[in-house]
């Protein structure tokens, strides 16, 4: 996989008036696996679905998203219609369709216009890859949490994105199920897709994130150690850090 | 006239004998009732979607509207379309009044509100995931839209058989637009009113027990279906 980037310039999320938080920059890069933390409402998960193109971010001039992709400097809604399909995100709970473990695999491909021969050989793969061939024709609503993880994780491997978002992808699963995702989430790593994953295991993720930042009072600073908060992004000093009116 | 007995056994026979002009109006009926709900429901659809997951000027004005033609009686569309489509009402030229189209048209009317007012709240219910998940995995918003109303499908057939239950046993507008036309716009709810008038219940009491039938039929489906969406 090329080498891959995505730069942010003025994330900011007002709800109400109340600025949820104002990020002047933020880079996402492939084969790089960063933990988000931050306390409940922060705003980790709303920050996670503006990167993904799922919610807007705040367009007030003159603090207009940016997003810098392939050199070029672009808006967030011109930008997401060139790189939604490159950026996946996942829920804290997955969202399982009402079909097949197979189906829900393939549903990115067939939406995507993937040719069937394509689908049917990644589809294989996948299931291998997630362990999944002795479920794959069950509902994938009456699968355990932990195999409704690997399904997720499953749909988003056969799409080849290039920036994965995992939000809480550790939660509601017994130690086996963290083990088998922790397992996954580093094979996708290891084939260079850039992670962005938010988690309250720190003493799990330690081992796979090379950088950690932290979403508190409305501003991105990235831990060197977790008593020690810079501010994010470090050395910036292109823009102003936009202090928080709330 | 007939004693109730005697009336309920000749509908009986009529139904099972195959009495052509008694089987012309159940048909007139069904083929009516079912174009109006598929010219209604994709419209009905498509609009409560927009309102359940767009956010725009005038939505809540939309849905007071809608809530409010939900309860306008079928007699006053009747009244209302019988205006614009007579002779000499705005719509007179196009020849309308007293067909089956002017029918379809005043069913349409009064489905819609109802099918666009039940599916809204069904969107309104529906767990954000499925679109969210859908268009991270790549879905173009049509697809994603169809996903999400493939993923509530027991709560949109819910909404299209109370709509369709409205129409078919609707009796006002039909008769007013329609003109009550043996073979040609007769349906079931105005053949019973008027055979009712003239004293003839066997032949109500035949369409009415089709009637019954398939309200019931409707309402098993209904709550099958329900039972179905609650399961998942």
């Amino acid at each position: 996989m090329k080498p891959y980037s995505l730069t942010f310039h003025n994330i900011q999320k007002k709800f109400n008036q109340r600025t949820l938080f104002s990020i002047p920059e933020l880079v996402i890069e492939s084969g790089k696996c960063v933990l988000l933390t931050g306390i409940n409402g922060s705003g980790k998960s709303t920050l996670l679905k503006i990167i993904a193109g799922l919610e807007k971010p705040c367009q007030e001039a003159p603090n207009h998203t940016t997003i810098i992709h392939e050199g070029k400097r672009l808006d967030w809604k011109s930008a997401y219609k060139e790189i939604h399909k490159e950026i996946i995100y996942l829920h804290q709970t997955p969202l399982m369709f009402d079909a097949t473990v197979s189906d829900n695999i393939t549903y990115g491909m067939r939406k995507q216009g993937f040719d069937r021969n394509t689908i049917k050989e990644k589809l294989n793969i996948a299931l291998q890859w997630a362990d999944l061939e002795q479920v794959k024709m069950n509902n994938a609503r009456q699968l355990s949490g932990g195999e409704k993880q690997r399904v997720a994780l499953a749909r988003a491997y056969v799409l080849s994105p290039n920036i994965l978002l995992l939000d809480e992808a550790f939660s509601n699963m017994d130690t086996e199920g963290r083990k088998r995702t922790f397992e996954q989430i580093c094979k996708l790593k290891d084939e260079g897709i850039g992670i962005i994953l938010t988690s309250h295991e720190l003493t799990q993720t330690s081992t796979l994130t090379e950088e950690h930042i932290n979403l508190e009072n409305g501003e991105l600073r990235t831990v060197q150690h977790h008593d020690n908060i810079k501010l994010y992004p470090l050395n910036h000093d292109a823009l102003p850090l936009r202090q928080i009116n709330s | 006239m007939e004693s109730i007995n005697s009336a309920s056994l000749h509908a009986i026979d009529l139904l099972f004998s195959g009495d052509l002009e008694l089987w012309n109006i159940i048909g007139i009926s069904f083929s009516v009732s079912l174009r109006a709900i598929l010219f209604a429901a994709p419209i009905a659809i498509l609009l409560a979607f927009i309102m359940a997951y767009h956010r725009f000027a005038g939505r809540r004005v939309l849905i007071y509207i809608f809530n409010t033609l939900l309860s306008v009686p079928a007699v006053v569309i009747g009244l209302t379309l019988y205006i614009l489509l007579s002779r000499s009402g705005p719509l007179g030229n196009l020849k309308l009044l007293f067909t089956q189209d002017a029918m379809i048209i005043g069913q349409i009317i009064i489905s819609l509100p109802l099918i666009l007012i039940m599916s809204h709240t069904t969107f309104q219910a529906s767990d954000r995931r499925i679109w969210e998940t859908a268009r991270t995995l790549g879905a173009s918003r049509a697809q994603a839209m169809l996903t999400v109303m493939h993923e509530i499908r027991f709560g949109l057939l819910a909404a299209l058989i109370a709509g369709f239950g409205r129409i078919i046993a609707e009796v006002g507008c039909s008769m007013m637009v329609g003109g009550n036309i043996l073979n040609h716009t007769r349906n079931i709810p105005t053949a019973i009113a008027l055979e009712t008038s003239k004293g003839a219940f066997s032949q109500g009491i035949a369409l009415g027990l089709v009637l019954l039938v398939m309200a019931m039929f409707l309402n098993l489906s209904l709550s099958l279906l329900q039972g179905r969406g609650e399961m998942i």
